[in-house]
């Protein structure tokens, strides 16, 4: 027993203290806090170089910049004859009239944010030099920019409404130009415009826009404006049968579903899925992963103490079952302490960072949205409605649902007896080969359980109480991977029970076939071994 | 008292019968030589002594009682197929093999540094296995076989891979260890060593044992009556004529001519002394025992030629 501590110390020691140990214990954390951070900072790498997009819409039903430009001249002109009416010196003014038309043509060419300002702007100035001339008095100039200031307002008004437009996106702005198609296409090859969005005149029939870019159009973006596109088609379609704005916005829903598990005892418990998923997941996923990595590890492990021939000079002090176990126990270790590393490394690390990027409250939204994304897919609940206290409230009170000293106890127990069962069979491979490359042929039976463990984790994840779920989180092989996905859900207490003790079972009979593998493998070299021999081995 | 006794040792595996009922006595402070060409089962009964295999019929008894588990630990093994961690540093791992042995870590600390100095290579410690030359990694296999000063050493083919300093270090350690009380077992199919080296041999062929006993005594048994004579002056060819004598070899010895004659069977030793001294002036007369080689050979094709017979002294 003295001697198996002993085998332990030196298995684990030696990994610990090697340098790729401490390489990966620092670089995981690292690498896991770079995924997490990365998108912050490729959107923040982003925003210091925005982008124009130009607008062409022929069809007008998206852009009211043709009709808004009409409708700006006609108003012009029926200034003028109301102000003739008043003084027919002012038809001597034309030339006012008209720098004033090309002024308020330029604006609503331009229409930016700033648009309507500007058009009270430019028809007080142009009231004044009337004013200024003599042709109008103070009293009619007034109060006939009153009327049209307030018209222009209720015009803009109306047609923001109805037509809306294709809002900003973070970096990209969008520019409604009035230009042919050829035209913009050079206007972007001289770096004018990032692209040109081209909406055709007989969009309601046809469904398609053109994007023309230089450089290749990203994915978000495309959707961005089509979505806008279809929202603001989709709007005139209703305006056309004849609802009306105000019905629209009563009509508008969103619905947040609270949803409710009835446990056994009956009692009820708020639950959301997307918590347990996560939870679940990553815990599944974790096994996977150590059982693979580790589990190699243990083999390479076994064949460099064959390949170094020292493994006789050890088996004349301990019983091959004792260095087997030793080793398998140390690398678990070596395992377990990488893990619980990474966990404290990452999770001070995503603090220490996070606080940093959280000093603007822009960025806050962005790093809640962009974790709990890492975390589980959640991106679009929390990213719609970051401000929403009730949608992070209930979050956090489903957190508080899972059982988490269950779920962290079924993880460490899944976690070492999944690591055990194939810790053994690797342990077989490695004696039973002289090297590294031999490995192969006999790595199937271990990869496949496996991979299916894996495909199978992924598929139930939906659906966490369907058959497959259940058979393959009571099958040994893959059930320290499938159970970690059902237990954040709650499982009922029996299944976790068979599945513990068929794991346990599996275990034990494992340990026997590959103890004996083992036995009469770690001393065979040269010639290479099959199928056959490890048959003959085992009954041997 | 012997330290080792195997008895009726026999052990089969999937496709061969490795040894075919055994017995071998080897007593308390002597060299034993374990002697066979290779594939003979030498390998396969060392790692039964060792509790490696299990043997399928026959009994071990160590020191005149049955062999325990923990009986390990009284035995150095210096396997065939030797290593050590590549990547370990030389004095931790020394460390960690001394406690497999049931050593505490003081007494290995202890042990090794009294190695380390009288090996001078005490500026070793701290470095890895792999940064080691093979001359020096030896040197550490062998101080990591002997540190738990065990009752009984075993090496297997003990001077295959040592360069020739080590070999001979290895040697004068081997008889310095004997002088102090050490059993020691080593098997080889190199027979010089064996003459002189070992007191008692064993000799297996094809899982069987076929020849075992006292190194001199075994000499003298297969002695063929061979008699190397150093003299001055000449010898009539006519002498040797008879049935008696036989020249096989001649040569010249500095100022001696030296010849080695194959003498009858019935022949005693003083008859052929009392004839030659009438012809010349003997300055040397000595009876030739057979090499430990020439016995292994023709012990070896005896028994393939009468496989079931097992010779005895």
């Amino acid at each position: 027993m003295n001697k198996i501590i002993h085998i332990i110390q030196r298995e684990y020691l030696s990994r610990v203290r090697k340098k790729s140990f401490i390489i990966m214990t620092i670089l995981g954390p690292l690498l896991f806090a770079a995924m997490i951070m990365a998108p912050i900072f490729i959107s923040r790498i982003e925003d210091s170089s925005r982008r124009q997009i130009a607008v062409i819409d022929s069809s007008s039903i998206f852009d009211y910049t043709k009709i808004l430009k009409e409708v700006v001249y006609l108003n012009t002109l029926q200034l003028r004859t109301d102000l003739i009416k008043i003084n027919p010196n002012v038809a001597r003014e034309n030339e006012t009239f008209r720098v004033m038309a090309e002024q308020l043509d330029a604006i609503v060419v331009q229409r930016d944010e700033n648009m309507v300002e500007n058009i009270k702007i430019t028809l007080r100035n142009n009231l004044s030099k009337l004013q200024f001339n003599n042709r109008i008095s103070k009293a009619v100039a007034d109060s006939v920019y009153q009327h049209h200031a307030a018209y222009y307002d209720l015009l803009i008004q109306e047609f923001e409404s109805v037509r809306g437009k294709i809002p900003d996106d973070g970096n990209t702005s969008f520019v409604y130009v009035d230009m042919s198609v050829e035209q913009a296409k050079k206007v972007i090859e001289n770096d004018g415009f990032y692209a040109v969005v081209f909406i055709p005149q007989n969009i309601l029939a046809s469904q398609q826009i053109q994007i023309l870019s230089k450089k290749a159009f990203p994915i978000g973006l495309r959707t961005h404006i089509t979505a806008s596109i279809e929202r603001a088609i989709e709007k005139h379609k209703m305006i056309e049968v004849g609802i009306s704005m105000q019905d629209l916005s009563r009509i508008k829903t969103k619905i947040n579903a609270q949803t409710i598990q009835l446990t056994e005892s009956g009692e009820m418990k708020e639950s959301r899925s997307e918590i347990p998923m996560v939870v679940g997941y990553l815990s599944g996923f974790l096994i996977y992963f150590a059982i693979f990595f580790f589990g190699a590890m243990v083999m390479r492990g076994i064949i460099e103490e064959k390949s170094n021939r020292i493994i006789e000079v050890i088996l004349s002090s301990v019983k091959p079952m004792q260095l087997m176990f030793g080793k398998i126990v140390g690398v678990g270790l070596v395992g377990l302490t990488q893990f619980l590393l990474w966990i404290v490394i990452t999770v001070s690390l995503v603090q220490v960072v996070g606080t940093a990027l959280t000093e603007t409250p822009k960025i806050h939204q962005e790093l809640q949205a962009v974790e709990m994304f890492d975390i589980g897919g959640m991106h679009e609940a929390v990213a719609e409605q970051p401000n929403n206290p009730s949608v992070l409230a209930s979050a956090l009170k489903s957190i508080s649902v899972i059982n988490f000293p269950v779920v962290l106890g079924l993880f460490l127990f899944y976690f070492i007896g999944g690591y055990l069962l194939y810790g053994a069979m690797f342990a077989a491979v490695g004696a039973a080969v002289d090297n590294e490359a031999d490995t192969q042929q006999f790595m199937l039976p271990i990869t496949i359980p496996l991979v299916i463990g894996l495909i199978v984790m992924l598929n139930v994840m939906n659906n966490p109480d369907s058959t497959i779920a259940y058979w393959f989180s009571i099958i040994p092989f893959t059930s320290p991977i499938v159970m970690m996905v059902r237990v954040p859900f709650g499982v009922p207490v029996s299944d976790v029970l068979l599945s513990m003790l068929l794991l346990i079972l599996t275990f034990v009979f494992m340990a026997w076939v590959a103890a004996r593998i083992y036995r009469a493998g770690i001393l065979f070299y040269g010639s290479k071994i099959s199928w056959k021999d490890l048959w003959k081995w085992l009954r041997y | 008292m012997n330290t080792l006794v195997a008895e009726k040792i026999s052990k089969s595996f999937i496709k061969h019968r490795a040894l075919d009922n055994v017995s071998i006595t080897v007593p308390e402070g002597s060299i034993f030589g374990l002697l066979g060409p290779n594939g003979a089962g030498k390998t396969t009964l060392i790692r039964i002594i060792n509790q490696i295999y299990a043997a399928d019929s026959g009994q071990i008894y160590f020191d005149g009682r049955p062999m325990k588990l923990s009986d390990v630990e009284h035995i150095g093994y210096l396997p065939e197929e030797r290593g050590l961690y590549k990547k370990m540093k030389v004095g931790e791992q020394a460390i960690y093999l001394a406690q497999m042995k049931g050593l505490s870590r003081n007494d290995a600390l202890r042990r090794l540094k009294y190695w380390f100095e009288k090996f001078e290579i005490q500026n070793w410690w701290d470095k890895k296995v792999e940064e080691l030359s093979k001359g020096m990694a030896q040197k550490v296999q062998f101080i990591v076989t002997v540190i738990h000063n065990p009752r009984l050493l075993i090496f297997d083919e003990p001077f295959s891979g040592f360069d020739p300093i080590n070999a001979a270090l290895l040697k004068d350690e081997m008889l310095e260890l004997k002088r102090k009380g050490t059993t020691i077992i080593f098997s080889t199919h190199n027979m010089s060593s064996v003459e002189e080296l070992c007191e008692h041999v064993a000799l297996i062929n094809k899982s069987k044992k076929i020849l075992d006993g006292k190194v001199d005594e075994i000499r003298e048994r297969y002695k063929a009556n061979m008699f190397q004579v150093d003299y001055i002056g000449s010898l009539n060819e006519n002498l040797f004529n008879n049935t008696l004598l036989k020249i096989l070899k001649s040569e010249v010895n500095g100022k001696y001519q030296r010849i080695v004659l194959q003498a009858n069977v019935e022949t005693p030793a003083n008859d052929i002394l009392r004839e030659l001294i009438q012809h010349v002036e003997i300055h040397a007369f000595q009876e030739v025992l057979p090499s430990m080689n020439d016995i292994f050979i023709r012990v070896v094709k005896e028994f393939e030629n009468v496989p079931q017979q097992v010779q005895t002294v």
